[in-house]
């Protein structure tokens, strides 16, 4: 804080512009990052991807938001030391959830009866839903990549698609047999793994959406500077 | 009466906004952005200054809604406004996003439907949307009438004006109902022409 010479108070080192960019560039897009991210953990979806064997939308904090702003989030937190360490929770909670779904997602591949499973519906499906097993996966077209996408819907715990998702109709009448091969002892303890992971995230996630909140709040109401300058009707 | 799965007869009428979300989620894919980075991108070009964002996955369900029509229908008003974006990120990527759209259509066989002023005049129910929507619009319910498609659009008086012709219609947000719709939805005829 630096001295008035007139009388003799602290003068911020910011000010109201300064917290407008924070608001635009920085709160605004965390928070909206946020916001998804709990929404997908409260589904117990992770987001993985085992083409890119990463979560694809619970990521590190400053990866929510564009990339001209991380310049900002850095200003930010070097002013507020407290939300960098919730922010450095969040961002071991993502890189520990994604480590848990690889080694879960490698784990199912290497499972006997993920294998049997897989075989029985191989054979069965084609009969039973008329039409080539692989006109069930869209662009992909090699067995890895079958087996890499169900196991990728056991990993998110993705019991059913929407009906225009090419696999909708295989994964609505096989699910039940593919999740019951998590009940095999090895595979339900990366599981658990995966939701003790999922839980942990969550919660880092709530603790810094309430303290960002708060930080933004007391911003606006020191600095008048309103939260929301422009609103739109939305549909 | 809710479906197991999305039908072989789906046939989809775009509209302009919806076709941009469209053209710049097919770019992003082959240009490899990184799906956070799409989603904020997606949430730009749908506008409303991110004060109705939506998650990052309702995009997903948009393309795939997409890739799975059989049929993909605009008009050539429709293209015309896609590719002669006005501003914010599209006039910025005008040369990607056309680029994008060539490829969009190719691949995919998109359907672009001519629909003259004129042809719209000469019906009077066509001619009460033409004055109150403009020709963009009234040339795209024209054409999803005809062909019995499921509108998107994130137009809340074109969705308005289409369920009142008997034409389902859906906002970008509201995809997954999509998959709940009646498989073999009975469209009332035209009301004229």
């Amino acid at each position: 804080m630096k001295t008035s010479p007139k009388n003799g108070r602290k003068k911020p080192l910011y000010g109201p512009n300064i917290v407008r960019a924070w608001f635009d560039t920085v709160f605004h897009y965390a928070l909206r990052g946020l916001e998804h991210e709990r929404n997908f953990l409260e589904r117990r979806n992770w987001t993985y991807r085992f083409h890119l064997d990463a979560l694809e939308y619970l990521a590190p904090l400053a990866e929510h938001l564009p990339g001209s702003a991380r310049d900002n989030l850095e200003q930010f937190l070097s002013f507020f030391p407290a939300i960098r360490i919730l922010i450095d929770e969040h961002n071991y909670g993502t890189a520990r959830l994604a480590r848990t779904c690889s080694e879960f997602h490698a784990a199912l591949l290497a499972s006997p009866r993920f294998d049997e499973v897989y075989a029985s519906v191989e054979a069965e499906a084609p009969v039973k839903l008329d039409g080539e097993f692989r006109s069930h996966f869209g662009a992909f077209s090699t067995k890895d990549h079958f087996r890499g996408l169900l196991a990728e819907y056991l990993v998110n715990n993705i019991r059913e698609n929407p009906g225009y998702y090419t696999t909708a109709r295989l994964w609505k009448r096989y699910s039940e047999q593919f999740f019951s091969v998590l009940d095999e002892p090895g595979l339900a303890s990366h599981r658990q793994a995966a939701d003790a992971c999922g839980h942990g995230l969550s919660e880092a996630v709530v603790k810094l959406a309430g303290r960002l909140k708060e930080s933004r709040s007391d911003l606006s109401l020191k600095f008048d500077v309103p939260i929301a300058v422009e609103m739109t009707s939305a549909d | 009466m809710a479906r197991d799965y999305w039908p072989a007869s789906s046939r989809l009428a775009i509209d302009a906004n919806v076709l941009s979300l469209l053209v710049v989620y097919h770019h992003c894919l082959c240009a490899n952005v990184p799906a956070l980075e799409r989603g904020r991108i997606l949430d730009e070009v749908r506008g409303r200054d991110g004060r109705d964002s939506l998650p990052p996955d309702r995009f997903d369900d948009l393309w795939q809604v997409f890739e799975n029509a059989t049929r993909r229908v605009v008009t050539q008003h429709v293209m015309a406004e896609t590719l002669s974006p006005l501003r914010g990120w599209l006039k910025a990527h005008a040369e990607p996003v056309r680029k994008s759209a060539i490829s969009l259509v190719e691949k995919f066989g998109v359907e672009e439907k001519s629909c003259p002023f004129r042809d719209l005049i000469a019906s009077p129910a066509d001619l009460l949307v033409l004055i109150k929507l403009g020709p963009t619009d009234a040339g795209l319910l024209r054409v999803a009438e005809s062909i019995e498609a499921i509108l998107i659009s994130d137009d809340r008086d074109l969705r308005s004006t289409a369920w009142s012709r008997g034409i389902p219609a859906f906002p970008v947000r509201e995809t997954p109902k999509l998959a709940q719709y009646p498989l073999n939805p009975r469209l009332g005829p035209r009301p004229c022409g």
